[in-house]
C-alpha cells in the first residue's frame, strides 16, 4: 500500500504543477457579436465585447489575411485572449457575400469554441456600420433580438450558422440570409439574402421573403393588410399557416405544389367601420389568399424564374421523395429548375363566432 | 505476574494486603474492618463511585445487628448471603481480577476471615448526568431524552421501549487498562450471527489500553473508507428501530454515543423526523438532502472549473457577473474559494470550541467582518463567498456527512481547479468506487442503490414510503442486495 | 478472483452498455455512415446481427465449461501454446482501449484545447480506473450502474431538448449510397466493440440470464445508436460531416433559456463512460494475467497495463503513422473476428479433440 500512496502522491503533485497560471475571466475578450468586411488585404473584423472591468461594451477593429487571423490580432492591442463561445451573431458585409461567403464562414464552422447556433446576417451595406455606425453602437441585446423579428411580423427569415451550411450543402439547395440595414443609426432586417453556392446573387423584398417562409411552412405569425371596396382596409393577424408540398411529373420534369392552408384573424379595421360584417367575412379570405399567394409566386419567380436558386428546398424534397429521378436531373438542376412548375393554391379562414342559432 | 494472588485467600489480612497494594497511592479506597463473633468481616469500597448511605444501611446495619451465625467461615459468609444482606444484587466472587473491576464499578466486597469466597453487592452511587436532548441529533417530532454516560441508564432506556424478550444485553470489556465496560446489543433471532461473531472477534482483540470514548472503537470495527461503515447516535428511539432492522449497537461506559452496525450510506441522509411526518413531506425532505449533498461536495469544485476552465458553460449574463466581479479582486478564483473554505472551517472550530459568552462575537466577527467586510474592500468577490456559504450551509444539512464532506469538498476544489470538470468527473467515478467497493461487515455500503434492488429503493430511498408500506414486511440489513456471508 | 465474487448478468450486461455508449459517442459520420446518415442505422442493425453469429462460439464454450475463462480453457486444451492466449487477450484490450483514449484525446485537443497537457486528462482517467479494477470486478459493475443512470438521464436531457430542431429536410433517403457502406458501417460498428472478447473472459464472473442479458443489450443499444443517429441526421444533417465529432456538435446546439450548450453533459458522460470501460478491460486483463502469474502481482500488472494504455493512446493521438496502423477498421475486424469468435471456436474443436482422444 505505501507505494500505492507514494504513486498517488506523485500525481498529484504533478497535477499541481501541471499549470497555476490560468487565465481569469477579465483576461479574456467577451465576444457577443462579430462583423466581417472583406477588403482587398483580406479580412476586416468588428467586435462587440462585453467589458468586464466596468458596465458597458467595447468595439474593436482589427484586420487580417483571414477571419482568425484578424480575430487573433485583437490580442496585440489589448492583451487579452479572444473568447468566442458566448458570441451571439454574425454579421458579414456585402463585400463578402459577393465574394463568397465560404472562406470567410469557414472559420464559423471549423473553430472549436465557436457554436453552430449562432445566428448569421448579412449587412446591406458593410458589417462594420451595423455593429458600430456613426451614430453610436446598438445595444448588444438589440442585436440579439433582431432575429426574433422575422418570427413576430413573419417578413425575415432567421438562420444560423447550421442551417445555412445545410442549405448550401443539400441536393440542389442554395441558403439564405437576412438582410440588415440601417434606419436611423438603429438595425433593422430589410430582406433576405439569396446565395448560390455561398455567392450573393439577389435580395428578396419583406413581402417576396413572406411569401419564401410560406412556402417553406415556416410562416407562423404576422400581420396581413388586404383591402378591398365592400370592406375597406383591414389587418389581419396570422394566427397559424400550415403548408403542404407535393411532387407529380409532366412530360418528365417535376411539378412541386404548395397548398397554404392560413387561419387568420381580424385585428383591425381602418375606415368608418366599427366592425366587420358577416357577409364581407368571405371576400376577405379571398383577399388574404390572394395576397397571400401573390407573394408566393413573386417569391418563386424571384429566385427561381430570374436567379435559378432554390432556396425552397424543391430539390431536397425530390431527392428524398423520388431519388432516382433526382439522380436523372441533379447534374443540371440549375437549368431544369426554371422548366418545372409550381402551382400555389392558398385557401384562408378567418376566424368568426358562429351566431347563428342566437338571432 | 509470578507470585501474585488470582484468588482471594483465605486469609483476610493477605487479603486486605493485596487490595491496599494494588490501590497504593490511591485514597479512594475503603477498608471498614469488623468483629462478628470473634470473626474478622472486612468490607472494601472505591470511595466516589459506592452510595455510603445505602453500604450502612444494607450491608453494615443488618451485618452487626445479625446474631447466631455459625461457628464456620463458610457457614457465616452463607448466612450473611441468604439471610443478612438485603441487597438487590448479591453474588459471590473470589478471581481477585474480576474483584478488581467489580470495585471499580462501584461493587462493595465483603470478605470473611477464613473463607477463600468474597460477596458483592452493587451500590453504585457515582454522580452522573440525567437524560438531556441530544445536542448533535436534533428532532422536531422525536422525544427528547438522549443517552447519557451510564450503560445502565442506557440500557433502561432501550428496554423500556424494546419490551421484548428478544432483546440481548451481552456485557463485555475492551482496554486493557481502563477495562470499559461495552454492552453489545442485539435482537436474538433478527440479527445476524455471523456478524455478532465478527463484532465479539474484533472487540476480543482490539490493542487498546484505554477507551474514552466510541469513537475509539470505531477505527476498529470500520474497515476504512471515506465514509463510516460504523454509526454513532445518542438516541435511544434510533437505536431501537435499527435494532429492529438487525442492526447491533455498541454501549461504551462513560460516553453517550452508542455505535450502531452495520450502517449504510444511505442513512446518513434518514433521520427520526423523517418517519414522523408525511410520507410526501418525508420524501421531499430526503430529496433535498440529497441535493444538499451534491451541493455541499461539488459546488466549489464545479464553480472554479467552470470560471476557470470552461467560462462557455455559465450562461452570459452570469458570466459578466462573475467577470466583473473577479475584475476587481486580487486573488485568482481558486485562491479566493480556498482561502474563504478555510476561513470559514476556523470560523466553525472556533464556534464550537469558544465558551459561550464569546459566542455572539464569534458569529459578529465572522459574519460581519470577514464575510461583509472582505468583499466590500474587495479582498474576495460576492460570487467566491456566496459558493463557500451555500457550501456550508448545505453541509449541515447532513451532519452525520460533515466530516467526509470536508475532504471532499477540498479535494473536488484543487482537482476542479487544475483539471477541470473533467478532473470533478473523474473525482466523481472514483469516490463512487470507492463507495460501491465499500462493505460494512459483509453488507455494501451503497446498498440498496448499487447493487441495485427496486423494492427496496422505491420503499426507503428515493421515497419515504408510509407505514402501512413499511410494515408490511421486514428488512433486515443483512438481506441487502449484495450482502454475503463471510 | 475468488468465485465467489460473482456480478449478476443485469450488471454485466449493463457494464458493456455503458462502454458501447462510450465507443459511439466517439463516432465520426464520415466512417460510420459515409454519404447518408441515416444509413448508419440499418449498419448498427446489420452489425448486430451478425455480432449475434460472431457471439455463438463464445456461449457455445461457455455452456461447455462455465468455470472457465478463456485464458484458464486455452492453457487447459491447447497445451504450452495456450499461454500464448491470455496475452493476446490483454494486447487486444489495450489495443481497443488505446484507442478509445487516442480519440478521446483528439477530441479534446480538437474541440477544447485545455491549458493543461490533455496526456494529463487521460493518466487521471486511467488511475481511476486502474484503482477500480484492483478494487474488483463487483465495484466496477456497481459503479457502472451509477454511471448507466447519470448516462441515461443526461442523455434523456440533451435529446429532448435537441430533438426541437428536428428538420425532416435534413433526412436523406435510406441506402441512397449503395449496400457498400451499409457493410462499411456495419464492420465499423461490429469491430470496435470488446464485448465478444470480455465475454470469453468474464462470463465466468457473471451469474443470472445472461443470454436475456445479451439480448437485452443488443436491443437497447440498437434503440439507443438508432435515436442518436437519428438526431444527428435530422438535427445536423450535413453540417454533421464538417465536424470531426459530430456527437459534441449536437449537443453544442441544444438550448433551453438561459442555459445554451449542453456539451458539459457530453464530455462528462464520455469520460466516466471511458473509466468504467477501461475498468472492465483493466480487469480482464487481470484474470487474463492471473492464468499467466497465477493470481500474483495483480497491482503491479494493473497499473503497468493502465500505463501501456495511455502510453498507447498517446502514441495515436500524436503521431500519423500510428493512427493509420491502429485507427484501422480492418485491423480491429480481424482483431475483434480472431479473439471473439476464433479463438473460442478454436478451444471448442480443441476440446472435442481431446475428448475423442481421451474416449479412444
Amino acid at each position: 500500500m505505501r507505494w500505492m500512496r507514494l504513486l498517488l502522491s506523485v500525481l498529484f503533485l504533478c497535477l499541481c504543477f501541471s499549470g497555476c497560471g490560468y487565465r481569469e475571466l477579465q483576461e479574456r475578450i467577451l465576444i457577443q457579436a462579430i462583423g466581417v468586411d472583406q477588403i482587398r488585404e483580406g479580412y476586416q473584423v468588428t467586435v462587440r465585447a462585453a467589458d468586464p472591468g466596468e458596465e458597458g461594451e467595447e468595439v474593436f477593429t482589427c484586420q487580417g489575411a483571414s477571419v482568425l487571423e484578424a480575430l487573433s490580432n485583437l490580442s496585440l492591442s489589448t492583451g487579452r485572449e479572444p473568447f468566442y463561445a458566448h458570441n451571439y451573431l454574425v454579421v458579414f458585409g456585402r463585400s463578402c457575400g459577393e465574394g463568397g461567403l465560404d472562406s470567410a464562414m469557414d472559420f464559423f464552422v471549423r473553430y472549436y469554441t465557436t457554436r453552430p447556433s449562432v445566428q448569421v446576417y448579412l449587412a446591406a451595406g458593410e458589417a462594420e456600420e451595423i455593429l458600430n455606425p456613426e451614430e453610436g453602437p446598438p445595444s448588444i441585446e438589440t442585436l440579439r433580438r433582431l432575429n426574433q423579428g422575422g418570427e413576430y411580423t413573419g417578413k425575415a427569415v432567421s438562420v444560423d450558422i447550421l442551417e445555412f451550411v445545410n442549405a448550401a450543402k443539400r441536393e440542389g439547395s442554395s441558403p439564405v440570409l437576412p438582410v440588415v440595414g440601417l434606419d436611423e443609426g438603429r438595425p433593422v432586417l430589410q430582406g433576405t439574402a439569396v446565395f448560390k453556392d455561398y455567392q450573393l446573387e439577389d435580395i428578396l423584398t419583406l413581402e417576396e421573403t413572406r411569401g419564401y417562409l410560406a412556402l417553406k411552412g415556416n410562416l407562423h405569425q404576422g400581420e396581413l393588410v388586404v383591402e378591398g371596396e365592400e370592406f375597406g382596409t383591414v389587418t389581419l393577424t396570422i394566427s397559424s399557416c400550415h403548408t403542404k408540398r407535393e411532387i407529380t411529373f409532366q412530360e418528365g420534369l417535376p411539378v412541386f405544389k404548395t397548398v397554404c392552408q392560413v387561419t387568420a384573424d381580424v385585428s383591425s379595421l381602418s375606415g368608418e367601420r366599427a366592425r366587420l360584417e358577416e357577409s364581407f367575412i368571405g371576400q376577405v379570405e379571398k383577399a388574404v389568399a390572394e395576397t397571400l399567394k401573390k407573394e408566393m409566386e413573386a417569391a418563386l419567380e424571384q429566385s427561381i424564374f430570374q436567379d435559378r436558386c432554390d432556396i425552397f428546398g424543391f430539390g431536397t424534397l425530390l431527392y428524398q421523395q423520388s431519388p432516382k429521378q433526382w439522380e436523372a436531373i441533379q447534374d443540371n438542376w440549375e437549368e431544369v429548375l426554371p422548366q418545372c412548375q409550381y402551382p400555389v393554391e392558398v385557401k384562408a379562414t378567418v376566424l368568426r363566432m358562429e351566431q347563428g342559432g342566437l338571432h | 505476574m509470578k507470585g501474585e494472588m488470582a484468588v482471594l485467600s483465605k486469609s483476610l489480612e493477605k487479603n486486605k494486603a493485596y487490595f491496599q497494594s494494588k490501590f497504593a497511592n490511591a485514597m479512594d479506597l475503603i477498608v471498614r474492618q469488623v468483629e462478628i463473633e470473634g470473626r474478622a468481616v472486612a468490607l472494601f469500597a472505591v470511595d466516589g463511585l459506592v452510595n455510603k448511605e445505602v453500604i450502612a444501611l444494607t450491608v453494615l446495619e443488618p451485618l452487626l445487628k445479625t446474631t447466631d451465625y455459625p461457628r464456620s467461615a463458610q457457614g457465616m459468609l452463607e448466612k450473611i448471603e441468604r439471610e443478612v444482606l438485603s441487597a438487590a444484587e448479591l453474588k459471590q466472587e473470589n478471581k481477585l481480577p474480576k474483584l478488581l473491576s467489580l470495585l471499580m464499578s462501584g461493587f462493595v466486597l465483603l470478605c470473611v476471615d477464613g473463607c477463600e469466597e468474597g460477596l458483592v453487592s452493587g451500590v453504585q452511587g457515582f454522580a452522573y448526568r440525567g437524560p438531556q436532548e441530544p445536542q448533535n441529533e436534533v428532532m422536531q417530532r422525536g422525544a427528547k431524552d438522549g443517552f447519557t454516560e451510564s450503560n445502565q441508564l442506557n440500557m433502561a432506556m432501550i428496554r423500556r421501549r424494546m419490551k421484548s424478550t428478544a432483546l440481548k444485553f451481552q456485557p463485555l470489556e475492551v482496554g486493557s487498562q481502563s477495562h470499559t465496560p461495552i454492552i453489545l446489543c442485539y435482537m436474538e433471532g433478527i440479527a445476524s450471527e455471523k456478524i455478532l461473531q465478527r463484532v465479539r472477534e474484533t472487540l476480543a482483540v482490539c490493542p487498546l489500553k484505554t477507551v474514552l470514548g466510541a469513537g475509539y472503537l470505531t477505527g476498529f470495527l470500520d474497515r476504512g473508507s471515506l465514509f463510516s461503515g460504523v454509526g454513532l447516535t445518542e438516541r435511544p428511539d434510533v437505536v431501537c428501530g435499527k435494532l429492529e432492522e438487525g442492526r447491533i449497537a455498541l454501549l461504551v461506559e462513560g460516553t453517550p454515543s452508542v455505535i450502531v452496525l452495520p450502517f449504510l450510506f444511505v442513512e446518513n441522509f434518514q433521520t427520526l423526523d423523517d418517519y414522523l411526518t408525511r410520507p410526501f413531506y418525508g420524501t421531499f425532505i430526503r430529496w433535498l438532502k440529497y441535493l444538499a449533498f451534491f451541493l455541499s461536495a461539488f459546488l466549489p469544485g464545479l464553480y472554479v472549473a467552470v470560471v476557470v476552465h470552461h467560462p462557455e458553460l455559465l450562461p452570459q449574463p452570469l458570466l459578466l457577473e462573475i467577470a466583473r466581479s473577479q475584475a476587481q479582486t486580487p486573488f485568482p478564483v481558486m485562491v479566493e474559494t480556498l482561502t474563504l473554505y478555510f476561513l470559514y472551517e476556523v470560523l466553525r472550530e472556533a464556534g464550537l470550541r469558544a465558551p459561550r459568552s464569546l459566542s455572539a462575537t464569534v458569529s459578529i466577527v465572522g459574519g460581519l467582518v470577514l464575510g461583509d467586510t472582505a468583499v466590500a474592500a474587495g479582498l474576495v468577490s460576492a460570487p467566491s463567498l456566496l459558493v463557500v456559504a451555500l457550501t456550508a450551509i448545505a453541509g449541515y444539512a447532513i451532519p452525520r456527512l460533515y466530516e467526509p464532506l470536508s475532504l471532499l469538498r477540498l479535494a473536488f476544489l484543487l482537482v476542479g481547479n487544475f483539471l477541470g470538470v473533467w478532473g470533478v468527473m473523474a473525482g466523481l467515478v472514483f469516490l463512487l468506487m470507492d463507495l460501491c467497493g465499500s462493505e460494512s461487515f459483509g453488507v455494501p455500503l451503497l446498498s440498496p442503490v448499487s447493487p441495485f434492488q427496486g423494492k427496496l429503493v422505491l420503499r426507503d430511498v428515493f421515497f419515504r414510503s408510509g407505514w402501512k408500506r413499511l410494515s408490511r414486511e421486514d428488512a433486515k440489513v443483512q438481506d441487502m442486495p449484495g450482502s454475503h456471508p463471510w | 478472483m475468488e468465485r465467489r465474487h460473482t456480478i449478476s448478468a443485469a450488471q454485466f450486461f449493463g457494464m458493456e452498455f455503458v462502454s458501447r455508449i462510450t465507443i459511439t459517442i466517439a463516432l465520426n459520420a464520415q466512417y460510420a455512415a459515409g454519404e447518408s446518415l441515416l444509413d448508419g442505422i440499418l449498419s448498427y442493425l446489420l452489425a448486430m446481427a451478425v455480432g449475434v453469429l460472431l457471439a455463438l462460439p463464445v456461449w457455445a464454450l461457455h455452456r461447455q465449461e462455465p468455470r472457465l475463462s478463456i485464458g484458464e480453457a486455452a492453457v487447459r486444451f491447447l497445451g504450452p501454446i495456450g499461454k500464448l492466449i491470455p496475452l493476446g487477450y490483454i494486447l487486444y484490450f489495450l489495443v481497443m482501449n488505446g484507442v478509445s483514449l487516442a480519440l478521446f484525446q483528439l477530441f479534446l485537443l480538437d474541440n477544447v484545447n485545455p491549458v493543461f497537457p490533455a496526456v494529463l486528462i487521460l493518466l487521471v482517467l486511467v488511475a481511476v480506473a486502474v484503482y477500480g479494477a484492483w478494487r474488483g470486478l463487483e465495484t466496477i459493475a456497481r459503479t457502472s450502474a451509477c454511471v448507466l443512470v447519470l448516462l441515461l438521464l443526461g442523455t434523456v436531457l440533451v435529446f429532448s431538448l435537441v430533438a426541437r430542431r428536428f428538420d425532416t429536410e435534413n433526412l436523406e433517403p435510406l441506402l441512397a449510397g449503395g449496400p457498400a457502406q451499409l457493410l462499411r458501417g456495419g464492420a465499423l460498428f461490429l469491430s470496435r466493440t470488446s464485448l465478444f472478447a470480455e465475454m470469453a473472459v468474464l462470463l465466468p464472473y457473471v451469474r443470472g440470464r445472461k443470454g436475456l442479458g445479451f439480448a437485452v443489450w443488443t436491443g437497447s443499444t440498437s434503440l439507443y445508436v438508432g435515436v442518436l443517429i437519428l438526431l444527428i441526421a435530422g438535427c445536423l444533417g450535413q453540417y454533421a460531416y464538417t465536424q470531426n465529432f459530430p456527437v459534441y456538435a449536437l449537443m453544442s446546439i441544444t438550448e433551453v433559456s438561459s442555459m445554451q450548450r449542453l456539451d458539459g453533459v457530453f464530455t462528462g458522460v464520455w469520460l466516466m463512460g471511458l473509466i468504467v470501460q477501461s475498468a472492465c478491460s483493466l480487469t480482464a486483463c487481470k484474470v487474463c494475467a492471473a492464468t499467466l502469474t497465477k493470481g500474483k502481482y495483480s497491482l503491479l500488472l494493473l497499473t503497468v497495463s493502465g500505463g501501456a494504455m495511455v502510453g498507447l493512446g498517446f502514441a495515436i493521438a500524436s503521431s500519423y503513422l500510428f493512427q493509420s496502423v491502429f485507427m484501422d477498421t480492418r485491423l480491429w475486424m480481424v482483431l475483434t473476428g480472431i479473439l471473439g469468435a476464433g479463438v473460442p471456436l478454436g478451444i471448442l474443436v480443441a476440446r472435442k479433440i481431446r475428448g475423442e482422444r481421451g474416449k479412444g
